[in-house]
């Protein structure tokens, strides 16, 4: 796998990788992609109507509210103020 | 008191018959693990104090002649499951300090019931393998060979920390472990048991299952989980059933499926013997063997990974730093506040899979990665399918190795058995066969129809009943 292609995985997936890791990678990568790569060889067609049965999705629940977790709870395992969680800046 | 050999059931006749209370029992489980986890070890994090409070509960609930079936026994929760008030990591440092404000289904199940709490079991980096080679904790060790890295909840029923335990499973990351370990483990049916609160690694594929030293006793622990859950929606709303309703039934005349892919060159010779050998003791009990075909099996591995990382890396997405979770320091913008938490937080087999997931469902790969794997899962559920329509039941290996597997590819390779089951959204249940020439425990994997938990349940006890277990050098096996 090319370093442009990391590249843009990288980006793509909110990870910061430096040169050293990204040849390291890039070896790595190739073999797995290589493994995947067998499955062009299946001659299978997708069916997307298929797929509904291999999950029971009648279990729907009442359209009714219900009470929400506190709000203190929630915030517990983040920064927050004023019972909000922190952000940095995104707004001038 | 040997506390180490007992197993679940028996610790409920001993509680219901006064023989011992709850409160000593789990004296003596954590004494065992003060001296026994150290060099194993199995726990993140242990809640002693907690569990000798339950305990107290559970004694009180006995008395009272108000005990469940698992009120006051003592199991250990993978730390993948979300428990509320207890550290929760999913052996990662993405959430090392995460302390979850709500219950898992399951643990709310184990709670009505009375269960006791030991601790949270060492586990792969959000479940990402059965080895924890990728536990931001460190390894654990099987009791068996030490060489040998495994899950803190197969390690600990292997060497008696306790009685079952309870985890995930994705392709094999709880079966296979469970068999190098020489324990029983179930995999239910997709949809069998809620998996609101477990830390998602494959959504389509995870499930939680158990560990225990038998098939019987497995049986009683799915049956304290399962059952319909309106937090998950991929719960079933099917009736669940008496998962010991099959123990002893004869198997006169039981149809046993060996599909030939499960072995061929893929396996191990000394697998495939032990558990042709375990075939062969099937049919002297009066099941009737039948060879069949399940084609897709050449793509296994490439299906499984393919739909795995895809999932991965949608379901890593939401680690951000901001709502919970490592939080990176000194950020200057929102980019770099989670560009950072997820680089310094996520482990190296996390970030290989994030990155696999974002290629194959990027516009250029989609159609020949994703869309292939979904179309090859589609075939090998309907292979699966027509082979039940002349079986009962599928005997298959549970590993393709009897020896520690080292490296990353090597390891990718050895879900091969595990995963088709997985893929098809099938229960298997995993008991040892044999034995290899390097003390090794073999396990065997029985896969039922969807919902049959109780079939396959059944054949295993009927092999355990004939077949000596060899115990780890730990518990003064060889």
């Amino acid at each position: 796998m090319d370093i442009k292609t990391i590249s843009n995985l990288a980006e793509l997936s909110q990870l910061d990788f430096n040169e050293e890791e990204v040849e390291k990678l890039s070896k790595e990568l190739d073999t797995m992609v290589g493994m995947m790569g067998k499955i062009k060889q299946s001659d299978a067609k997708y069916e997307c109507s298929a797929n509904a049965s291999s999950v029971d999705l009648d279990g729907l629940r009442a359209d009714e509210a219900k009470p929400s977790m506190p709000t203190d709870e929630l915030l517990a395992n983040a920064q927050s103020a004023d019972g909000y969680f922190v952000v940095p800046k995104v707004m001038e | 008191m040997d506390i180490t050999k007992l197993k679940l059931r028996q610790i409920r006749d001993m509680l219901d018959n006064g023989q011992i209370s709850c409160k000593e029992i789990i004296n003596a489980y954590i004494e065992r693990i003060d001296d026994l986890d150290g060099d194993l070890p199995c726990f993140i994090t242990r809640t002693s104090e907690m569990a000798l409070e339950q305990a107290s509960d559970a004694d009180k609930r006995i008395a009272n002649g108000d005990a469940g079936e698992l009120t006051g026994i003592p199991l250990a929760i993978s730390d993948n499951i979300c428990t509320k008030g207890v550290k929760t990591t999913a052996g990662g440092k993405m959430l090392e300090d995460f302390v979850p404000p709500y219950d898992a289904t399951i643990i709310s199940r184990l709670n009505e019931q009375g269960a006791v709490l030991l601790g949270k079991t060492n586990l792969d980096e959000m479940g990402m393998s059965g080895s924890t080679k990728n536990s931001h904790f460190g390894n654990t060790s099987n009791p068996y060979n030490s060489a040998d890295s495994t899950i803190g909840s197969a390690a600990g029923v292997a060497a008696g920390l306790f009685p079952a335990g309870i985890a995930a499973d994705a392709g094999g990351t709880m079966t296979c472990p469970a068999a190098n370990c020489g324990m029983a483990s179930i995999r239910p049916t997709y949809g069998r048991v809620s998996r609101y609160g477990l830390i998602a690694n494959a959504s389509s594929f995870d499930q939680i299952g158990g560990i225990a030293n038998d098939a019987h006793d497995l049986a009683i622990l799915l049956g304290a989980i399962a059952g319909y859950d309106e937090f998950d929606r991929t719960s079933s709303t099917k009736a669940t059933t008496d998962f010991t309703a099959k123990i002893g039934d004869s198997l006169k005349g039981m149809k046993i499926a060996l599909p030939k892919e499960f072995y061929g060159d893929m396996v191990d010779d000394a697998v495939k013997e032990a558990v042709l050998s375990a075939a062969k003791q099937y049919e002297e009990m009066g099941a009737d063997l039948i060879e069949v075909s399940i084609p897709s099996m050449e793509f296994a591995i490439p299906t499984y990974y393919i739909i795995a990382n895809a999932e991965i890396s949608s379901n890593l997405a939401r680690y951000d730093g901001i709502k919970f979770g490592y939080r990176g320091e000194d950020i200057d913008s929102y980019e770099q506040l989670v560009k950072r938490s997820r680089t310094e937080a996520f482990g190296d087999e996390a970030k290989r899979r994030i990155l696999l997931g974002n290629f194959v469902l990027s516009s250029d790969s989609y159609k020949d990665y994703f869309e292939k794997a979904l179309a090859v899962k589609q075939k090998m559920m309907s292979e699966f399918t027509d082979v039940f329509a002349s079986c009962d039941v599928i005997l298959t290996p549970t590993n393709t190795v009897n020896s520690p597997v080292e490296g990353s590819v090597a390891s990718y390779n050895s879900i091969y058995c595990a995963a088709p089951s997985s893929i098809a959204m099938l229960p298997s249940i995993t008991t040892t066969c044999g034995y290899g020439d390097n003390g090794m425990p073999i396990g065997m994997s029985i896969i039922g129809r969807r919902f049959d938990e109780a079939t396959i349940i059944g054949v295993a006890d009927q092999f355990e009943r004939g077949f000596n277990k060899i115990l780890p050098a730990l518990l003064g096996g060889r």
